[in-house]
């Protein structure tokens, strides 16, 4: 009977798992991944600024001292130092940079005879078990084994770029997982198999600024072949301009921050004109969020990005109104 | 609406990313791909993996205050209600609290001793004859990559007492988190182990656990940094080895500290340089046995040391007291030296705030004067006073203290067969030689009642005997065959060799003995045959005394009569008296109905240094004693 490579796994990691419960020491399938990986991953020290950290994780991709990381501050100090598993230190240089997979690639002076191969083809799919091996907290100190996370693959996406809210600038393939790497330190770090291949590198830290939620990703080694290859693909270009939105509503707002949000005055050609919203409407919703004042309709103003079709219910006189506006650039009046 | 479609895939994100909860989840979901053969591994394995947890189940403890406010976790060790839990639980809530167990009752705590340099705290839990346990299992052997589970009571979740699992990964191990407190010597976590497993608020003081359910950890915190007191999937728990070793501390109801050289190492040069002294108080115990700056530290306390952080992990899970060997090289010479460590001191403990409030004056509703003149009369109001947890490196309760140094020695007593069979060997007639430097140095026969009487003959090897008697009487010394001394009443019972053997005799075989000697303390944690032990001194009515180690776990677990939660074991004796020699005690082995030491060495000092061996002794387990045996 054929099985699909996860469930093939599932079934090798629960038999060691069972055989743990009455064997003494054949509890860790994932011993020898962890081991081989220990030796192919990397501790990087840089700049740090403010509460940006200095420190990041790295992971060797060639025999002659290439390394892989993701973009961070600490890339842009005069001094980039690589410690080895077995503590040696070596300044790196960064030779090269991709801006569209915020990934960059080192190099030292040094035979690296321990390394990952990069595969051309996807490693890993949904369901499989993976481990995130990374200097999280920079808690490996000198000569310390990295941490290992363990982990379910759950998807692999493509992240949207919205360049504007900075959530991130990558717009490719991520892998997605349960185990939790975003964590200072970790960008950089190997995601590897149970059987010691490279599924991904852990990205940069991508961060909601409104959920406070943090995105456990990584890039695919697909992608990394692809960035040391030469073959990246090209930065997208977001999807409409940059720009602050504009709607052409101004809103009444003497009565302070907290008032409801009634419309005070619409400018003539406006999307909201031409959406036909008109003056004393009272705004409801404003997209996606709900707005009961002032401050509501500003902060969900704030969120809009030219060129999203948004709804905007109003409340007039007694009846309630859906409107569709496309939002415009503030320099296009 | 906006960018449709973005919200929905952030909602996918988030489903997939909190919901995928491997293993079964997938089994299930792609079962038509899976033969029937294989889904019953799977099965037999999660049915493995929950028989274990039930098995362990009952013995985590979710620890609150007397007013039933805060919560931690905390995991019962022994059947008698004793459990392990960290400081920082039992800190906020004093010497007493209320313990929930998965029965979904609460049981009334007292706080045993603590150590609040490691982080741990030992409380009884009362209530129920037999607490459910779980056994402390071995963490020097924990790899990365082993599964883990943590138990405990995140956010105080449990209503009903019962505890969360949470199942990872170990994701470290041998890890640094430095301490806290002015000094820095609080709540220092050396040598312990990360985990990917959920650790949250509420998870402190809960077991982590291995596959077979033993405890291997004690759960304490974790990296949270940036975001909130939230699992960011790097816990730390404390290594079970550190807690043992401090077991005997805080059993003595002791404040532990933790053991310190005054002085500080460096790296020097890349990894796999030297580790070398950068500072060392001149004072200290240390640089009196000579060491000095720039001196190249090898080997501590058996380990070998390959960085400063190594060290400095290793040092933090000793305590004060602890004998210790150093080796270290000087101008490419080796010197070593074996010491106690020095206690590192806490920070001074803070007084009380005392709280000041202002007498409202009559007649202006207690406001100040413009001027501020005349200001309003301030009272102090104490806070009320708390029970003291104890003081650095003393016995807190000397009730509690001897409570503990009698449940050592009952443990022992149930390890060597229990009261029922020991009640029934009235004594012991040993033969055996003593080799010194593996020439027979003496030849020596012996029997002892366990009433306290005893009688041995010695032949030394140019051919003169000793015969010393005791018949509960008098105190003969018959010296080639005549009496050459004659000790009666009284008299007799103040000579230590009558003394000791009476205390020795009557504490391990005795009649309930071991409550009669009139001072018994456990005296705190040792290292005895490079083990954790627990060092109690018994000393009778006449000032004679005895020093008796007891292992934290046995060191032969083959023995073990029945599981039983830790079992402990005699280590080692030494009468109290000039010579400092010591019994150690290698091997036991059933004889009779229980069991009984078959190898045991002569040993002296700290390091134990091996000066005789005891071989070739036949023991015979006494039923009936022969009076005569102690007569003439």
């Amino acid at each position: 009977m054929m099985l699909t490579r996860p469930i093939q796994l599932t079934i090798v990691l629960c038999l060691a798992l069972s055989t743990a419960v009455q064997a003494e020491r054949k509890d860790n399938p994932f011993a020898e991944a962890i081991d081989a990986a220990q030796d192919r991953c990397v501790r990087l020290y840089g700049a740090g600024i403010g509460r940006e950290k200095g420190y990041a994780s790295g992971i060797i991709v060639s025999p002659s001292g290439h390394i892989i990381t993701a973009q961070g501050i600490y890339l842009s100090g005069a001094r980039l130092r690589v410690a080895m598993r077995d503590g040696r230190i070596y300044e790196a240089k960064v030779e090269r940079r991709s801006e569209s997979l915020q990934v960059a690639l080192l190099k030292i002076d040094a035979k690296t005879p321990k390394y990952f191969e990069l595969s051309k083809k996807a490693v890993v799919t949904k369901g499989d078990w993976v481990m995130s091996v990374s200097n999280a907290f920079k808690v490996a100190d000198r000569g310390e084994a990295l941490s290992v996370n363990l982990g379910v693959i759950t998807m692999r996406a493509q992240l949207d770029a919205r360049h504007r809210t900075q959530d991130v600038d990558y717009d490719g393939d991520v892998l997605m997982f349960d185990a939790i790497t975003s964590n200072p330190g970790a960008s950089g770090g190997a995601v590897v198999t149970a059987d010691g291949k490279l599924a991904g590198m852990i990205g940069k830290l991508i961060a909601s600024t409104s959920t406070n939620t943090r995105l456990n990703y990584a890039v695919p080694a697909d992608q990394l072949r692809k960035f040391m290859d030469g073959e990246e693909p090209k930065k997208v270009q977001p999807k409409v301009a940059e720009g602050d939105p504009f709607l052409g509503i101004r809103l009444f707002k003497l009565s302070g921050k907290r008032a409801p949000a009634y419309v005070d005055r619409v400018t003539s050609g406006s999307p909201a004109a031409k959406a036909g919203i008109r003056k004393d409407d009272l705004v409801l919703v404003l997209g996606s969020e709900v707005v009961r004042s002032v401050r509501d309709y500003d902060e969900a103003f704030k969120e809009l990005h030219p060129g999203d079709e948004i709804e905007i219910v109003v409340r007039r006189k007694n009846t309630i109104v859906r409107l569709s506006v496309v939002v415009a650039k503030e320099s296009d009046e | 609406m906006r960018k449709p479609g973005t919200q929905e895939r952030k909602l996918r994100t988030f489903f997939f990313i909190y919901s995928c909860l491997p293993l079964f989840l997938i089994a299930i979901s792609v079962r038509a791909d899976i033969s029937s053969e294989d889904l019953a591994k799977v099965k037999a394995l999660e049915q493995a993996r929950i028989e274990t947890i039930e098995k362990v189940y009952g013995s985590v403890v979710a620890i609150y205050g007397m007013t039933r406010k805060g919560g931690g976790s905390g995991v019962l060790y022994d059947p008698e209600g004793y459990a392990l839990t960290n400081y920082h639980v039992v800190k906020g809530a004093g010497v007493a609290g209320w313990g929930g167990l998965a029965d979904g009752k609460m049981y009334k705590w007292k706080l045993i001793g603590i150590d609040p340099g490691g982080d741990l705290a030992i409380i009884k839990l009362e209530g129920k004859k037999s607490f459910p346990y779980s056994e402390l299992g071995e963490s020097d052997t924990v790899r990365l990559g082993d599964f883990a589970m943590a138990m405990g009571n995140p956010f105080v979740l449990a209503e009903d007492q019962t505890p969360t699992v949470t199942l990872g990964i170990v994701s470290g191990v041998k890890r640094w988190q430095g301490g806290t407190g002015s000094t820095g010597t609080m709540l220092v976590y050396g040598n312990c182990i990360q985990i990917d497993s959920s650790i949250n608020p509420g998870n402190s003081g809960g077991p982590l656990f291995n596959m077979k359910g033993e405890v291997i950890g004690i759960n304490g915190r974790g990296s949270f940094e940036e975001r909130g007191r939230v699992n960011v999937g790097v816990g730390y728990a404390i290594s079970i080895n550190q807690a043992k070793t401090f077991i005997p501390e805080m059993m003595a109801t002791k404040v532990a500290q933790h053991g310190t050289l005054d002085a500080t190492f460096g790296n020097r040069g890349d990894f796999g340089g030297k580790v070398v002294c950068t500072q060392v108080n001149l004072d200290s115990k240390a640089a009196k046995n000579g060491l000095d700056l720039g001196d190249h530290l090898v080997r501590f306390a058996g380990v070998d040391i390959h960085s400063a952080n190594e060290f400095t992990n290793l040092i933090s899970t000793l305590p004060a007291g602890w004998p210790a060997e150093l080796v270290y090289e000087r101008d490419g010479k080796r010197h070593s030296f074996l010491q106690r460590l020095d206690a590192l001191p806490y920070p001074k403990a803070k007084k009380p705030p005392v709280r000041v409030k202002p007498v409202p004056k009559k007649g202006d509703g207690g406001g100040e004067d413009k001027d501020g003149n005349n200001p309003p009369k301030k009272v102090q109001v104490k806070a009320p006073a708390r029970p003291s947890m104890g003081e650095p490196g003393k016995i807190r309760d000397a009730k509690l203290n001897r409570q503990s140094a009698e449940k050592v020695i009952r443990d022992y007593r149930a390890f060597l067969g229990g009261e029922a069979k020991i009640a029934n060997v009235k004594g012991f007639h040993e033969t055996g030689q003593v080799l010194e430097n593996g020439k027979v140095a003496v030849k020596w026969e012996s029997y002892v009642a366990t009433d306290g009487r005893w009688m041995e003959n010695v032949l030394l090897n140019d051919g003169s005997t000793t015969r010393l008697t005791w018949d509960g009487k008098s105190f003969r010394t018959i010296t080639n065959g005549k009496v050459t001394k004659e000790l009666k009443g009284d008299d007799a019972l103040k000579d230590s060799s009558v003394g000791q053997g009476r205390i020795m005799g009557k504490l391990l075989y005795g009649p309930k003995g071991w409550a009669w000697p009139k001072k018994l303390t456990l005296e705190g944690s040792d290292r005895c045959q490079n083990r954790a032990a627990y060092r109690i001194r018994a000393e009778d009515e006449h000032g004679n005394a005895v020093l008796f180690w007891f292992s934290v776990d046995d060191p032969q677990q083959g023995l073990r009569p029945v599981a039983k939660g830790l079992t402990t074991r005699l280590l080692k004796l030494q009468p109290v008296r000039e010579n400092p020699h010591a019994v150690s005690y290698i091997e036991f082995a059933k004889k009779g109905s229980i069991l009984d030491p078959v190898r045991k060495q002569v040993v002296i000092g700290d390091e134990e240094k091996i000066i005789a061996e005891v071989v070739d002794s036949s023991v015979k387990v006494l039923t009936e004693i022969d009076d005569k045996m102690f007569t003439n």
